[in-house]
């Protein structure tokens, strides 16, 4: 279409034009009003089966689905006439004629939009007397359970799996109201996606094993932020209770992931406080976290004072923020250490995989290798490494500072080796690494969902990362610690808020030139200036 | 997966040449689903696990696509299915014309309910959706036939008739 065609039409009695042959539910979901629905998701081909949209138009014979219905011209429609109140009514008496009624123990308690309609436009009896039907209660595969009386058959899943994933598991099976979703015996679900039903089941019928009875979902505090598992910088909602991470759901990005997340993203947060996870503080005497960024001030300060700056190198990781980039990058310069000292090092690369739907992962798994470029340089994760790891064999390297935090890998030897050969070794570590000698210095290293900041993905798109789960009390991020560190240096004045942090560095690094931190808001800016 | 691993089947080389001609005549493969379980029906006796993999295969379906679309349609045999497949039609019309006695009677009679095989392997009863003759209801199907305008009076002697 070269030409944006409209149409007006009337809705409640107002006069509204929209574009040709958008469906009636956008239209009105557009202007407020509140038109309810199981079946109809706006990443998925609407399918027109649940009728939970009904609404009048004005000289049909009867009430039309707004979701299936396009508007055209002269359309008259009614959304909250005693007509269409009725219609949505009875729809929902049906399709509470088979529901088990059981919220207490259902984990989609609290956010379900069969509790939510019902409470919004149903009845507050029902004339069913009939037997309910009863359906399995089975495991579907990839940790997707399927509480089946309570589908409503609304066909979400079923259409997620066949036009998104492409692979097709699940399908409905039987017919009228013994119908319900299954897997055909021996092909469970498998796609590596598959976690986006459980998020997209209107009600409680698809639920994750992870996340069963560990959360009423009221009591979660939930964050906007970004996954980590690789490079595409999927939109998600961290959900954590009592400062843990209970469960990663995915948040709407047309530009990033629509309203999908992969699986890998969605249930890899265990190691946030995992066995292997390292809160340990060892500084020389000290094992008080307050003492860190005084410590390592001074001995930075020291070992760049007694032999040269240039002796001195540090190595990031392509998962940390931009924030804690450029402030690592500033304190060495204050410092005086030449840029070439500064590594990085990455995840290594896992498979690409593309689905039907155009929903991609990237093969780097890593979140902010962009942001690396964008403040370090690129040279950081090739030439700069092999500098410094050749400085370190011929001793001339006399103080180093890690950061080991690649959740689930650990650094290369050769860094570690490293560490035997100075003078001052200090690691950030994310998760305990035995050969990580004795003399070394350690603070915890931040996991991805206990800081603000930002990252960049493959695509430059600048997104914004919050924190759902704290440090432990006294324990600093390590953007706060290296602002504390500047400061005793005498570098900065004191530790800024992350926004004021975010458009000062914008300030200063070419590839966030003009943006600013409120500008990001909850979907993030393309790079190179303005929407993609 | 764990289980059984599922027999592979391959269709005869007239039930493929058939499926040649039968995919000219549809926009697409998945539009000759229906024609082809028929045919599978046809060439093996009955629709087992199996038959659904050949013909998602036959077809580039999910193996889930062809589940769905033959647990939706009663008048597929399935395996286990009975010598005689009684479906007793449950929608409206016949619903008022008494097809409940119907279907009473004939679990009375056969000591099954719908949906089971009587042990002999003889008879499977189904309560079955609309079968498209409601000027004739209550009506059950018989394997391929009819029998319309039914009264529980003469169910006994059609079953009697069936056993032979
Ligand atoms: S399991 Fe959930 S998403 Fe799937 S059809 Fe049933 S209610 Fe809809
Ligand atoms: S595709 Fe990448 S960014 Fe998106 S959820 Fe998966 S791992 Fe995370
Ligand atoms: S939301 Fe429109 S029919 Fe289901």
């Amino acid at each position: 279409m070269t030409e944006k065609q409209t149409v007006n039409l009337k809705i409640n009695g107002e006069e509204v034009e929209a574009p040709a042959g958008e469906m009636l539910i956008k239209v009105c979901h557009d202007r407020g009003l509140d038109v309810p629905f199981f079946c109809y998701h706006p990443g998925l081909v609407p399918e027109g089966n649940c009728r939970m949209c009904l609404v009048e138009v004005v000289k049909a014979p009867k009430p039309m689905p707004a979701c299936t219905t396009p508007v055209t011209d002269g359309m008259e429609i009614e959304t909250h006439s005693e007509a269409a109140k009725d219609a949505r009514a009875d729809v929902l008496e049906f399709m509470l004629s088979n529901h088990p009624l059981d919220c207490p123990i259902c984990d989609k308690s609290g956010e379900c939009l069969l509790q939510d309609n019902s409470y919004d436009h149903g009845k507050d009896g029902s004339r069913m007397v009939d037997v309910k039907q009863l359906k399995p209660t089975k495991d579907l595969g990839n940790g997707v359970k399927l509480w089946g009386n309570r589908c409503i058959s609304c066909t979400r899943c079923v259409r997620f799996c066949s036009d998104i994933a492409g692979s097709g598991e699940l399908a409905m099976v039987n017919r009228g109201d013994s119908s319900v979703v299954d897997v055909f015996p021996g092909y469970p679900l498998q796609n590596p996606l598959s976690g986006n039903v459980v998020d997209i089941c209107p009600v409680g019928a698809l639920l994750t094993e992870v996340f069963l009875y560990q959360a009423r979902v009221w009591y979660e505090k939930k964050t906007a932020s970004v996954c980590h598992e690789c490079a595409r910088g999927c939109n998600i909602e961290l959900q954590a209770l009592n400062n843990e991470v209970k469960r990663i759901v995915a948040r709407h990005n047309d530009a990033v992931n629509d309203y999908w997340i992969c699986d890998h993203g969605r249930y890899t947060y265990d190691y946030i406080l995992g066995p292997e996870r390292s809160l340990e503080c060892r500084l020389g005497d000290s094992a008080n976290p307050a003492d860190a960024p005084g410590f390592l001030a001074r001995r930075l300060k020291k070992s760049a004072d007694e032999h040269g700056a240039d002796s001195l190198g540090v190595v990031v990781s392509a998962v940390m923020s931009n924030e804690a980039l450029y402030l690592l990058g500033s304190l060495l310069q204050e410092l005086g250490v030449p840029a070439e000292n500064i590594a990085a090092c990455a995840r290594d690369d896992g498979d690409e995989e593309t689905f039907k739907g155009g929903f991609r992962i990237s093969s780097d798994r890593n979140p902010n290798r962009r942001g690396v470029e964008a403040i370090l340089g690129k040279d950081a994760f090739s030439s700069h490494s092999d500098g410094l790891l050749k400085k370190a064999k011929a001793s001339k390297l006399r103080g180093l500072v890690l950061v080991s935090d690649l959740p689930g890998q650990r650094l290369p030897d050769g860094w570690i080796e490293a560490l035997e050969t100075v003078d001052f070794g200090l690691v950030f570590l994310l998760e305990n690494d035995s050969r990580i000698p004795e003399t070394a210095h350690l603070l915890p290293a931040t996991a991805f969902s206990e800081r603000d900041g930002s990252i960049i993905n493959e695509d430059g798109r600048v997104q914004l990362v919050r924190a759902a789960t704290q440090l432990p009390r006294g324990v600093l991020s390590l953007d706060e610690l290296l602002q504390d560190t500047l400061v005793e240096l005498g570098a900065r004045e004191s530790r800024i808020s992350p926004r004021g942090l975010f458009d000062e560095m914008a300030g200063v690094i070419p590839a966030l030139a003009g943006m600013r931190h409120g500008d990001l808001g909850e979907a993030g800016l393309s790079a190179q200036g303005g929407e993609e | 997966m764990s289980g059984t691993p599922i027999e592979i089947k391959l269709f005869s080389k007239k039930a493929r040449e058939f499926i040649e001609w039968l995919l000219g005549r549809y926009p697409n493969k998945q539009a000759a689903l229906l024609p082809v379980l028929r045919l599978a029906e046809e060439e093996f006796g009955n629709i087992d696990d199996s038959s659904v993999m050949l013909v998602a295969d036959t077809l580039d379906l999910s193996p889930g696509y062809v589940w769905g679309v033959l647990t939706f349609y009663t008048h597929y045999r399935r395996e286990g299915d009975g010598k005689y497949l009684l479906q007793v039609c449950s929608t409206l019309p016949c619903a008022l014309r008494g097809c409940d006695k119907v279907q009473r009677r004939l679990e009375e009679k056969l000591g099954i309910k719908a949906g089971e095989t009587t042990g002999d392997g003889l008879f499977t009863l189904k309560k079955v959706e609309c079968l498209g003759s409601c000027d004739t209801a209550p009506v059950m199907q018989v394997n391929e036939k009819y029998h319309e305008n039914l009264d529980v009076e003469d169910l006994d002697e059609l079953l009697e008739t069936l056993r032979g």
